[in-house]
This record gives C-alpha cells, sequence and structure tokens, in this order.
C-alpha cells in the first residue's frame, strides 16, 4: 500500500525535478523570465503521445518530443526577442495561452478537450516497463543523467556565460559575445529537457488533457524554482521534493478529498506568497529574481 | 438583423471586459505590475453579493453598495498585506506579478472551500426582454452597457479633473518626479487599488446577475481583461477600455464565422499577436518596451 | 558532492521500496481455495462520494450473498475498493488494483471522466471490467470492458427519436459540450436524426467554461431550427436556458441526463426544459435489502447501488461459467452471460460490451421540480 504511494510521488518528483531544473537553466541562470516554460512541458507530453499511438518506438518518441520541445524553444526566443522585462514574460504567458488553445482545437491531432488516454507504458527495445517500480528506476535514471549535464552545462566555460548574460548583458556585448545566440542556446536546452519531462509524464500516467498545460501548473513549477532559489541546483532539486511531500502530509489528518484539493492549492499559494515575502532569495538562492 | 445582434451582444460582454480591464490598467499604470488577481476581486463580488441578496435576503440596492465597499477595502487589503511589503523591498515586477498569481490561486480555493464548486445563480427580474426591430436586448444588458459607459467616463473626468487623478498620472508617468514634488505614491496606490477593486466589483455584480457563478470564473476574467488592456494598450485607462471592446466584437464576430469552440483561441491569437507586434498596443506609449 | 548524497540516499530508498513491493507480489500466488479477488473503482470520496457510497453497498450485499451459499466453486469473493475521486486518480487507483491486489475483474467506475484515463490501463492489462454508470460510448471500445448502464449513445438515439417522433420537430439544432460526454451523444444523435428523415440545420460545441451563447442563439435563431438539443453542464446550461429565453428563440429545448439535479431545477429558467435519463429500477425490496448490510444502515439508497449490484453479479456469474479466473476466459463469458437484473430486467451485452435492451424516461421541469412527461 504505503510503498506504491511512495513509488508514485517518487516518479512525480523525478519528472519535476528534471523540469525544474530545466527551467532554472533559463529563469535563473540566464535570466530570461519565460513564463512559457509549461508549453513546452505540454509539447513534449503531446508529441510523444501521439508518435507512440501512430506506432513510432518509445525511445524514438521521447527523442523526437526533445527535438520539437526544443525548436519551440528556439521559436520562442526568436519571436520574442525585441521584448525585455515585462512584456518578454507576458509574451511568453501568452505563447503558453496560445499552445494551451491549440491542444484545445487542434482536435483532429490532440483529441482536444477529451485529452489523449492509454498512452503506452514505455518498451525499451523489446522490454516493456509495465510496474511502477520499473518506471521508477527509469525515472531515476533518465534525472540523474539529465542533471548532470545540467550541471555539467552550467559549471562549463557556457555555464559562465549565462551568469554573465544575467548579470551585465551590455558588458558581454562590449566584450564582442553574440548574447542573443547565448539566449538561444540556453533556451533551447532549456525546453529540450522541458520536453524530456513531458514525455515521461505522458508515458507514467496514460493519459494527458489540455488542463494540465494551464496557469496553476505554470505557477507550481515557479513556486518550486523560487522556494529553491534562483539560480541554485540544490535548491531546485530539495525544492521540488518539499513540494510534493508537504501537500502529502495533509493525508495523515481525516480531511475530505473535496476539501483536499482546494487545501493543497491553499498551501502551495501561501508557499508561494511567503518565501517572495519573507525569504526572495529562496531556500539555497544566492540573488533575487529580476 | 443578425448584424446588428452580434454587435449589441459584442457591446454587452465587450462593456463587462471593460469594467475588468480598465481596473486592472488603472493599478499598472500607477503601480507598473500586471494585478492578475484584479480577476478574484471580480469572483469575490459576485459571491458576496450572492450572499448577500439571496442567502442574508439584505434589499438589492443595500447589497450592492455593500459588495462595493467591501470589494474596494479587498483591494486595498491585498496591497497592504502583499504587495506594500514586497515593493517596499523593492521586488521586480516579476515577483509582484508571479505573487499576484499566487493570490489569485489562494482566494479562488478559499471561495471553492466556503461557497462549493456546485453552479450558483442569481434570479432577477431585470431579464424581460425588450424587442427592437433588429436586435433584442434585456433591461439588465441596457444598464450594462449605459453603466459602464458612464463608469469610464467619470474615471476619465477624475483621471484628468481631479487632484487625485493628476497625482495618479504624475505617478504613472514617472513615479521618481512624482515624489520630488511631493506627491505621496503610497497613497496613490491605495487610491487606485480602491477604485480599480471596486470597478471589478462593479463588474462582478453584473457577472452575477447576468451570467452564473463558479469559483473558476475569475481566471478567465482577468485573462480576457488582460488582453484587452494589451491590445488598447495597458499604460492606457482609455486605450484597455477600447481594446476590451474590441475583443467583443473580435469574439462575436469570430465565432459567427466559427465554431463557439474557437472563442478563446480568437482571444489567445489576438493577445499573442499584439504582444508581438505591437506590444504597447494601440494607445499605449511605447516607452521603455524595447531596448 | 551534496548531491551524490542525495541521490544515493534516494537509492537506498528506492531499493527498500522495491524489496518490499517484490515481497508483496510473492505471496498473491493464487491457490483454489483462496478468495477471488475484485476490485472496486469508485468516487469513496469527494463531491460524487455518494455515489460511491452506494456503488460499494450494491457490490457488497452481492457479495454477501454470493458468499453466503458458499461463494464460487469453493471460493469467496473478496472486494478491494479504490477511490478514483471521479477523476484522472483512477490512474493510480487502478494501477494498485491491477498490479499489487492484482484482481481477477474490476467493478466500475462511475464517472467517463475517471473512466477514460482509466480503463485502457485495464484493456491492456487484459482485466475485466464492469463499468457501474459512467457513460461515455467510447468506454466500451475496449474488449474487455462491459457496461451495465445505458451509452450515451443510446441517449444520442433515444432523444433523437423522441425530438423527431414524439415532438414531431424535423429540424434540430444541436448545441454541445465539447469533452467526452457531449461529443459522444452528438455523434450518434446526428445520424440517427439523418436516418430518421429529419434535418440537422445547425451544429455546434462549446467550451465547458463558455457562459455567453448570445452569437450562438442568433446562429440558432437565423438558422430556424424548430428544436434544439443541448447537452451541455448545468452551470453552461443555465447561462445558455436564461439567454434563450431572454432572445426569445421560441423552440422547444431538449438537453441530457446532466440537467438531473436540484441545482438546475431550482434556476428560474430551467422551467419546460425536457430532459432524457437512462431508467434505472430500484424496488423498495431492494432498498430494504441494502439497508440490512452491515455499515450502510442509514443509506440513502440511489440507483447505483442496484447498477453495482447487478455489475457484481454479471461478473461472478461469467466468473462461475468459466470455471477459473482466467480472465480472457471471464472476458469470453461476460459477452454469453445473461442475467435477470434488479436495475433494468434483463442483462445481456452487445457486440460492443453495452447493455442490449435499455429504455429512457423523458422528464420535465415544471415549478422547479422535475416531472414525467
Amino acid at each position: 500500500m504505503i510503498e506504491n504511494y511512495l513509488i508514485h510521488i517518487l516518479i512525480l518528483i523525478g519528472i519535476y525535478i528534471i523540469l525544474a531544473v530545466s527551467l532554472n537553466i533559463a529563469l535563473g541562470y540566464t535570466g530570461l523570465l519565460n513564463l512559457g516554460h509549461i508549453a513546452f512541458f505540454g509539447i513534449g507530453a503531446y508529441t510523444s503521445a501521439i508518435l507512440t499511438r501512430e506506432g513510432i518506438p518509445f525511445i524514438l518518441a521521447l527523442i523526437i518530443s526533445c527535438i520539437i520541445a526544443g525548436c519551440f524553444g528556439f521559436l520562442l526566443v526568436w519571436i520574442t526577442k525585441r521584448l525585455k522585462g515585462d512584456y518578454l514574460a507576458l509574451a511568453t504567458l501568452g505563447f503558453s495561452f496560445l499552445i494551451y488553445s491549440l491542444m484545445l482545437n487542434l482536435s483532429s491531432i490532440t483529441n482536444g478537450p477529451l485529452g489523449i488516454s492509454g498512452i503506452s507504458r514505455p518498451n525499451i527495445f523489446g522490454y516493456f516497463l509495465k510496474s511502477n517500480f520499473e518506471f521508477l528506476l527509469f525515472v531515476i535514471f533518465i534525472a540523474i543523467i539529465s542533471c548532470m549535464i545540467m550541471y555539467a552545462i552550467i559549471k562549463s566555460p557556457f555555464g559562465r556565460l549565462l551568469h554573465a548574460t544575467r548579470d551585465d548583458e551590455l558588458g558581454l556585448r562590449v566584450l564582442g559575445k553574440n548574447t542573443i545566440k547565448i539566449k538561444y542556446k540556453a533556451m533551447i536546452i532549456s525546453s529540450l529537457f522541458a520536453g524530456l519531462a513531458g514525455s515521461l509524464f505522458a508515458h507514467y500516467n496514460g493519459y494527458i488533457d489540455p488542463t494540465s498545460f494551464m496557469l496553476n501548473s505554470i505557477i507550481f513549477i515557479f513556486t518550486i524554482v523560487i522556494v529553491g532559489g534562483i539560480a541554485s541546483f540544490k535548491g531546485s532539486i530539495i525544492a521540488t521534493f518539499i513540494l510534493f511531500i508537504i501537500p502529502e502530509l495533509l493525508r495523515f489528518f481525516a480531511i475530505p478529498s473535496h476539501v483536499l484539493g482546494p487545501t493543497r492549492q491553499i498551501i502551495y499559494a501561501l508557499i508561494l506568497i511567503g518565501i517572495l515575502l519573507f525569504k526572495p532569495k529562496g531556500l539555497f538562492g544566492r540573488i533575487d529574481l529580476e | 438583423m443578425a448584424l446588428i445582434q452580434i454587435i449589441v451582444n459584442s457591446l454587452i460582454i465587450g462593456s463587462l471586459y471593460a469594467l475588468v480591464a480598465c481596473g486592472f490598467s488603472l493599478i499598472y499604470s500607477t503601480n507598473k505590475f500586471m494585478h492578475f488577481a484584479h480577476g478574484i476581486s471580480v469572483v469575490i463580488a459576485s459571491y458576496l453579493f450572492y450572499l448577500s441578496l439571496n442567502t442574508l435576503k439584505i434589499n438589492f440596492i443595500i447589497s450592492i453598495l455593500l459588495v462595493l465597499i467591501l470589494t474596494g477595502l479587498f483591494g486595498i487589503f491585498m496591497y497592504k498585506v502583499f504587495y506594500g511589503p514586497l515593493q517596499k523591498r523593492k521586488s521586480s515586477n516579476i515577483v509582484l506579478l508571479i505573487a499576484s498569481v499566487g493570490i489569485l490561486i489562494l482566494f479562488e480555493n478559499m471561495i471553492m472551500l466556503v461557497f462549493g464548486t456546485t453552479v450558483k445563480t442569481i434570479n432577477s427580474d431585470l431579464t424581460k426582454s425588450i424587442e427592437f426591430s433588429s436586435f433584442i436586448i434585456t433591461p439588465l444588458q441596457i444598464i450594462i452597457i449605459v453603466t459602464s459607459l458612464i463608469l469610464l467616463l467619470l474615471l476619465y473626468l477624475l483621471m484628468k479633473k481631479t487632484k487625485i487623478g493628476r497625482n495618479m498620472r504624475a505617478v504613472s508617468d514617472n513615479k521618481e518626479l512624482a515624489s520630488i514634488i511631493g506627491i505621496d505614491y503610497k497613497k496613490v496606490s491605495y487610491y487606485s487599488f480602491f477604485i480599480g477593486s471596486l470597478l471589478a466589483g462593479i463588474a462582478g455584480i453584473f457577472i452575477a446577475l447576468e451570467q452564473t457563478l463558479e469559483p473558476t470564473i475569475g481566471t478567465n476574467l482577468i485573462v480576457k481583461g488582460f488582453t484587452g488592456s494589451i491590445i488598447g494598450g495597458i499604460t492606457s485607462v482609455p486605450g484597455s477600455i477600447l481594446g476590451s471592446y474590441i475583443l467583443g466584437i473580435a469574439e462575436n464576430f469570430g465565432i459567427w464565422y466559427l465554431s463557439s469552440g474557437y472563442k478563446d483561441a480568437i482571444a489567445f491569437t489576438l493577445l499573442f499577436l499584439f504582444l508581438l507586434f505591437k506590444p504597447h498596443g494601440i494607445l499605449g506609449i511605447n516607452k521603455g518596451i524595447k531596448k | 558532492m551534496q548531491k551524490v548524497k542525495i541521490f544515493l540516499a534516494l537509492f537506498i530508498l528506492i531499493v527498500l521500496i522495491g524489496a518490499c513491493s517484490s515481497q508483496n507480489n510473492g505471496n498473491s500466488n493464487s491457490q483454489s481455495s483462496e478468495p477471488i479477488k475484485l476490485g472496486l473503482l469508485l468516487p469513496l470520496t469527494g463531491e460524487a462520494a455518494s455515489w460511491g457510497q452506494n456503488s460499494l453497498a450494491g457490490a457488497t450485499l452481492a457479495a454477501n450473498e454470493i458468499n453466503s451459499q458458499g461463494g464460487i466453486g469453493g471460493r469467496k469473493i473478496e472486494l478491494v475498493a479504490e477511490d478514483d475521486k471521479c477523476s484522472a486518480d483512477s490512474v493510480s487507483a487502478i494501477q494498485k488494483l491491477i498490479n499489487v491486489d492484482q484482481v481477477t475483474g474490476v467493478i466500475g467506475p462511475i464517472c467517463s471522466a475517471s473512466g477514460g484515463p482509466a480503463l485502457p490501463i485495464a484493456e491492456s492489462n487484459g482485466v475485466p471490467v464492469v463499468i457501474v454508470a459512467a457513460s461515455a460510448p467510447k468506454l466500451t471500445e475496449g474488449e474487455y470492458i462491459f457496461r451495465v448502464y445505458p451509452s450515451d449513445s443510446f441517449q444520442g438515439k433515444e432523444a433523437a427519436n423522441f425530438i423527431y417522433n414524439t415532438l414531431g420537430k424535423k429540424k434540430i439544432a444541436i448545441v454541445y459540450v465539447k469533452n467526452d460526454w457531449g461529443e459522444g451523444i452528438k455523434n450518434v444523435f446526428a445520424p440517427t436524426f439523418r436516418q430518421l428523415g429529419g434535418e440537422v440545420i445547425y451544429e455546434d460545441g462549446v467550451l465547458q467554461t463558455d457562459k455567453d451563447f448570445k452569437t450562438l442563439i442568433t446562429k440558432v435563431k437565423e438558422s430556424g431550427a424548430e428544436a434544439l438539443y443541448l447537452p451541455v453542464y448545468p452551470a453552461g446550461g443555465v447561462s445558455a436556458l436564461k439567454q434563450i429565453k431572454e432572445m426569445n428563440l421560441n423552440i422547444p429545448v431538449i438537453g441530457g441526463d446532466a440537467f438531473d439535479g436540484e441545482e438546475f431545477f431550482k434556476s428560474d429558467y430551467a422551467e419546460d426544459t425536457i430532459y432524457l435519463v437512462a431508467r434505472v429500477n430500484s424496488p423498495e425490496d431492494f432498498k430494504a435489502k441494502i439497508k440490512n448490510v452491515k455499515g450502510f444502515e442509514n443509506l440513502e439508497v440511489a440507483i447505483a447501488a442496484p447498477l453495482a449490484y447487478d455489475a457484481l453479479r454479471v461478473m461472478t456469474e461469467a466468473i462461475k461459467n468459466t470455471g477459473s479466473t482466467n480472465k480472457a476466459g471471464i472476458k469470453e463469458a461476460l459477452k454469453q452471460t445473461s442475467i435477470n437484473g434488479v436495475s433494468t430486467s434483463k442483462i445481456e451485452f452487445d457486440s460492443v460490451g453495452d447493455l442490449k435492451q435499455v429504455a429512457y424516461d423523458v422528464k420535465v421541469v415544471r415549478s422547479k421540480k422535475s416531472v414525467y412527461r
């Protein structure tokens, strides 16, 4: 009983760690105010679900999901490259609304508001990840690999360029660096991993619909990154654990489930507002969100 | 026949969007951050109205006054408890934007806990229709359109002719300069939150009477109001009103030709196009947007 | 370094969990005297909890009756209930039933919102399911999925018949909510109505969040439809009916079974609205038996109880006919099984897995109450 529940939570934590860390690459390390991150997650989930439905092997679908999410990341930077500050944030928010309404209205591909159900469990070169425990091992494997890659990126010379883009874009350009190019690269990396997380989510849950990729979910991953701390790798990982586990503690109180849903949302909102008000750098962050 | 009816339909929904948008834009222009929780002010107003009228059986007019004052105070409460402290520590606009969505989610779920998720309706005598040769309208809908236009005119006069309005515009143009010449921008913020939320209260009452109540309508309303503001220019209150009516017209003419399922897609597409190609909107000022 | 430690800690945790769960799996090698486990996938909490409790009571009564007669081939029936909250939470619930409890079959769900995500999982694992009340037509698409409640496709068909033959309206407009339920009804209604010789003169889907239907109503009015078929939910439905009255669209409005609820009748605008709802019998002596079941003495018996009772009985009958707990065998047996039900006189499945015979009641809202028409 309990261990199955733990496996379920740990799988979600694994998926959201990839999602949160990848958001932190764009938001924290590069300073791109991207409110459209959830759209990449959704694009990854839909791409993978649709491709496997058409008979394409899971591994290939997973890779294509990453690539397509990455392409959208490129596209988003390309169309918003003239915008700054508030307007960049809003255009990215508008982007996620637009992707949401595409999921809703391109019914022939996405099945519209009904969502896609019966998404198959991953089949890796003939080995079928049927049980949740096997899936968990797979998610942990992917999460560790992803985090190692992203960690290597931010510690590399390119990672230092990202920091510099965030802290002093003008100075960097004076030195002759093409900051737009750096932003493209950062966003592509970020969206690529979001697509990866989306694909894992679709194949774990077996069911996706557009509502999983709307405003509430955007705020949830922002809450993770902000609670953990901007540009803190460790922070994002720990915050994912915290934010998944705290609401689960509610289950130990006898709260009826129609109260549980809203209560959980209230707790998330209070954590977010509380952190912004009292510990704006997050638990492990060193810098403020600008 | 149909053409005029659709224009009337656009005006009705446009008026509701405009009431949401102008408060949002007023708060933006003096505070320079996106107050997404504005949507929840509308919802709180409509539930308070339901509570006062249907549950407590308070007189119609008194209910309206009560709701407006309470919603205005709720606006001040939000500023005092959440935004004020954030501004004081010089948080960026993005932090305030994210906090505002947090506030929206917080209160939306509180309403869900208190009132439940089942749909509520307020029955009213104002919905007996009047038939003209080319269109049909109800007294309530006439009141919505006329009240909106009068309020928007009053808002314009307030901004242009009164001291507080001039202070608001001064703060909106240049906060530092305004405080140098002795304007207390904190006070201006309180005023703009009170007036903006009061306008949201009016929208909330109209929505309670004209549509049905659900806790989750706030998100949809603020997204539409926000879209209207962006189209018209978020820094300009008249602009955001104009933008709201344009949005109403685009939606209604859009679904005249396409399926009704595309209503939100039409709005989102317009929003995105404006953000990309004309982010300062039709009447907004082109300052500090592009680098 | 810290990161490595965290991952290490995680891994140890995982391995421990894995050890626990594999132990569990080891235990459940079934022997012939062990009870037969059946899973219940129901909303035990949340807004549809009363449906869930009723189903639980109905299923428990059926299991008690079978067990008191010695069970099936000497093996007792054991029920394992999991909460699906009428939502996509059903995914983890059904996975638990299938992988951990290793049930022979599943009874439920109540809601299409829960069935849509969960049932494909049962299908791909080859676990037979008898749905209690979830009504979206496509739910029974799988080989292993059966249902004791009429599919919405019947509702669409019945509504088309009623509007064309009883009301005598030949030109219809249909406005449906864009989800499983609304599209399922529409997809059957429109072709049936055309087949009867009628004309579907206008057809449009609306979003569940939409509250402003004025332009849509203008379009319906322009179309010259003689009646409007409106399978939408109460929240949008009340708004739509209000605006229909305001805009003097004076044609009969016929709704779906979603209108069968207090919140709908209470509104000023529901008056005279006709809707169709499936007929489910719930005789007094059955209600009395339910109240004798331990733990359900104070239950207000609703239609879910006889439905779940029948669902469990048809499942156990099929197991008896198969003579084993071979799931593929039970699936084949379910196709042939025929029993006399409580909720409806004869329970037999057609080629899709839906009831062969169904009946609908036509109701109308009068003075804020629902009455037979």
